[in-house]
């Protein structure tokens, strides 16, 4: 994917009312840190961010003056609602050295014999070790090629040029179950009777002695 | 069956307060689509198994999976009509989910956006407070 483009700020005033006064603006307070330099504190613009994150970039140009520099979202923060960015911090990369990013995975297609199978998608995300100009935009898994009973694992996936994944192998992407017919609803609805939760005594095993 | 712990340590509890929003439990973990609340308050085991029902209903049929994120911990007493103040706290009335700003209900995985909006806008039906529709978040 390519690199999209931030205007930055540099910022003076430090601490949480400070950063308050910058979202009211309209501005989200941002770290820039890496390299071995020293970090530095910016504001940027709040809907220009949540765009680019929204979009799934990772590679970020920050335009500051005259100033332009490439870095990597490494982090992004939200309000409890999920609704805005509250902070986000930038790694300064080395174009010759790889980072560790997530990258998204689409499934596509339809499992066989839906009726009769339970098909279990244990992760979104893969986090792989690329060179920050090689991130793909994500990962494809065709579903139609699975069979009951079938699972594929990290170690499974193809990798781009470049890429190399970072975790277990061993880790289920997704797994195909069989499902079990019968009993389950119609218990879970039985009786509506409220019987009274067994109560934790305290001092149950000083009595007993 | 409605939702009720099995084991309790204490079996009466206060009212309490709901002061702050949901630092946890706000984000889509397990499907790819959940239902936030947007407002606190309380849902009873009888709503959340409501809830869990109307979703089913939709999702069920595009070969999806509905969970619920919330469980009704907190037993809630009352005194019976008609009674005289006094002779202590009331019996246990029914069980509630204390719910936060922000707090994920309800997750749909499988099913297309617009089978999974219109389970969720069936289950936002029966919840106590308003209620949004979010997408899975991918990490950074």
């Amino acid at each position: 994917m390519e690199s999209a483009k931030l205007e930055v700020k540099d910022r003076t005033e430090m601490g949480s009312a400070a950063s308050r006064r910058f979202r009211r603006e309209g501005l989200v307070p941002v770290n820039l840190y890496g390299l071995a330099r020293p970090p530095r504190a910016m504001v940027a613009g709040q809907h220009e961010l949540e765009q680019l994150v929204d979009r799934g970039y990772h590679i970020v140009e920050l335009h500051q003056e005259d100033k332009t520099q490439v870095v990597l979202i490494q982090d992004v923060q939200w309000d409890p609602i999920g609704s805005s960015i509250v902070h986000a911090d930038f790694l300064r990369i080395d174009r010759d050295k790889p980072v560790h990013v997530y990258v998204p995975i689409r499934y596509i297609g339809m499992a066989p014999e839906v009726s009769g199978s339970n098909v279990e998608k244990l992760l979104e995300d893969i986090h792989i070790e690329t060179l920050p100009l090689q991130i793909p935009d994500e990962f494809v898994i065709n579903l139609s090629r699975l069979e009951v009973g079938q699972s594929i694992t990290c170690g499974d996936m193809v990798m781009p040029a470049g890429c190399k994944l970072f975790g277990h192998h061993e880790t289920d992407v997704i797994v195909v179950n069989h499902v079990k017919h019968g009993g389950g609803e119609a218990a879970e609805t039985e009786g509506d009777e409220s019987v009274e939760p067994e109560v934790i005594s305290k001092g149950k095993g000083d009595d007993e002695a | 069956m409605a939702l009720m712990p099995k084991r309790v340590k204490h079996r009466k509890q206060g009212r309490g307060r709901i002061r702050t929003k949901a630092n946890r439990g706000n984000t889509v973990a397990f499907g790819d689509y959940g239902l936030q609340a947007l407002e606190p308050g309380w849902i009873t085991a009888r709503q959340i198994e409501a809830g869990r029902v109307s979703a089913n209903q939709v999702a069920r049929t595009g070969g999806g999976r509905v969970w619920i994120r919330i469980f009704p911990h907190k037993p809630v007493t009352s005194t019976p009509l008609e009674t005289r103040m006094g002779k202590g706290k009331g019996d246990i009335d029914f069980w509630c989910a204390v719910i936060k700003e922000g707090t994920v209900l309800y997750e749909v995985g499988g099913v297309p956006e617009d089978l999974a909006k219109k389970a969720l806008a069936r289950t936002a039906h029966k919840m106590p407070m308003r209620c949004r529709m979010i997408k899975r978040r991918h990490k950074v």
